[in-house]
């Protein structure tokens, strides 16, 4: 509730043109922009015009925001929407679910691979942020939400527009893909 | 289905990416969204889609008046028609405002 006081002033700010007010705005929620946009387009260049121009559009449509969500989904719907936008323009069309059976996924995740073990030293840790980069732009994208960002499930959900399931799917299949991506670099599960 | 578990080594090895947005970006998108602030919201597109719009409905009158009424005949079913827009101009002027807010908003979403 007092969450939702806070951006209803922080949004009258803006909208009433006080100094600094969108400035600020920006500066809260750039990091968000930024991991969404730059995991999905990959190049920095690419990334930082498509920042600007999330930015630029929740300035112009900020008037039409109705507080049904917080305003940092909000704001990440739109980025993720501009970049998925610029991901289509190129002809990289996403792929947006798996196919194999959820439950399975989830066991093979969870029962072979242990993360925080594995990735102990630098060197590891270099070749499991390679791994994140050889994901698909849409898992890539939600990895970053999820382990770095540490937004709810719900609220990926309201960002991408994605079904709950579909996320943990996405989510989970990252896992097993950065597992093998360790391994057949020579790093072994405990 | 079960939330995967967070992982701390997954978050550490994103954040240690390099690339970044500038220092001053907040600054720069600000000013920028300033500059269109000041900027007319009138932009050469609207004007002319209007002007376009105008000039069709125009066309379409003066076509009437120079062909249509007088191969008609009689133009009976159309003079209720004009005794309306001479005597309800508000209701004139409604009709044409939605026509254009239905033309901006098909525009909008062509372009979003």
């Amino acid at each position: 509730m007092n969450q939702e006081l806070d951006e209803r002033a922080r949004v009258r700010a803006v909208l009433d043109r006080q100094a600094g007010a969108f400035e600020a705005l920006v500066r809260d929620y750039q990091k968000l922009c930024w991991h969404i946009v730059f995991r999905m387009a990959r190049n920095p260049d690419d990334a930082r015009d498509l920042c600007q121009e999330t930015f630029l559009r929740v300035h112009r449509q900020l008037r039409q925001f109705r507080f049904e969500c917080p305003l940092k989904s909000w704001i990440g719907r739109i980025a993720y929407s501009i970049a998925l936008r610029h991901l289509e323009r190129q002809r990289a069309t996403p792929v947006t679910h798996f196919d194999e059976g959820e439950g399975e996924l989830e066991a093979l995740a969870d029962a072979s691979f242990d993360l925080e073990t594995e990735s102990g030293d630098e060197q590891t840790a270099l070749r499991l942020r390679e791994g994140v980069d050889a994901l698909p732009a849409i898992p890539r994208t939600l990895v970053t939400l999820y382990h770095l960002e540490e937004l709810s499930i719900s609220e990926i959900a309201t960002i991408t527009g994605m079904s709950e399931g579909t996320i943990k799917s996405h989510l989970f299949r990252a896992r097993l893909s950065l597992r093998d991506w360790l391994h057949r670099r020579g790093v072994s599960a405990p | 289905m079960k939330n995967p578990e967070r992982s701390a080594a997954l978050a550490r090895a994103l954040a240690a990416q390099t690339e970044d947005l500038p220092k001053d970006f907040a600054k720069q998108v600000a000013s920028l969204a300033e500059a269109e602030d000041k900027s007319s919201p009138w932009s050469w597109n609207d004007v002319g889609l209007l002007g376009a719009f105008v000039a069709m409905i125009g066309v379409c009158v003066a076509g009437w008046f120079t062909f249509g009424a007088s191969e008609s005949g009689t133009a009976e079913w159309f003079d209720p028609v004009i005794g309306t827009v001479t005597t309800q101009p508000w209701l004139v002027i409604g009709v044409v405002g939605i026509a254009i807010v239905q033309l901006m908003t098909f525009r909008r979403r062509a372009t979003t």
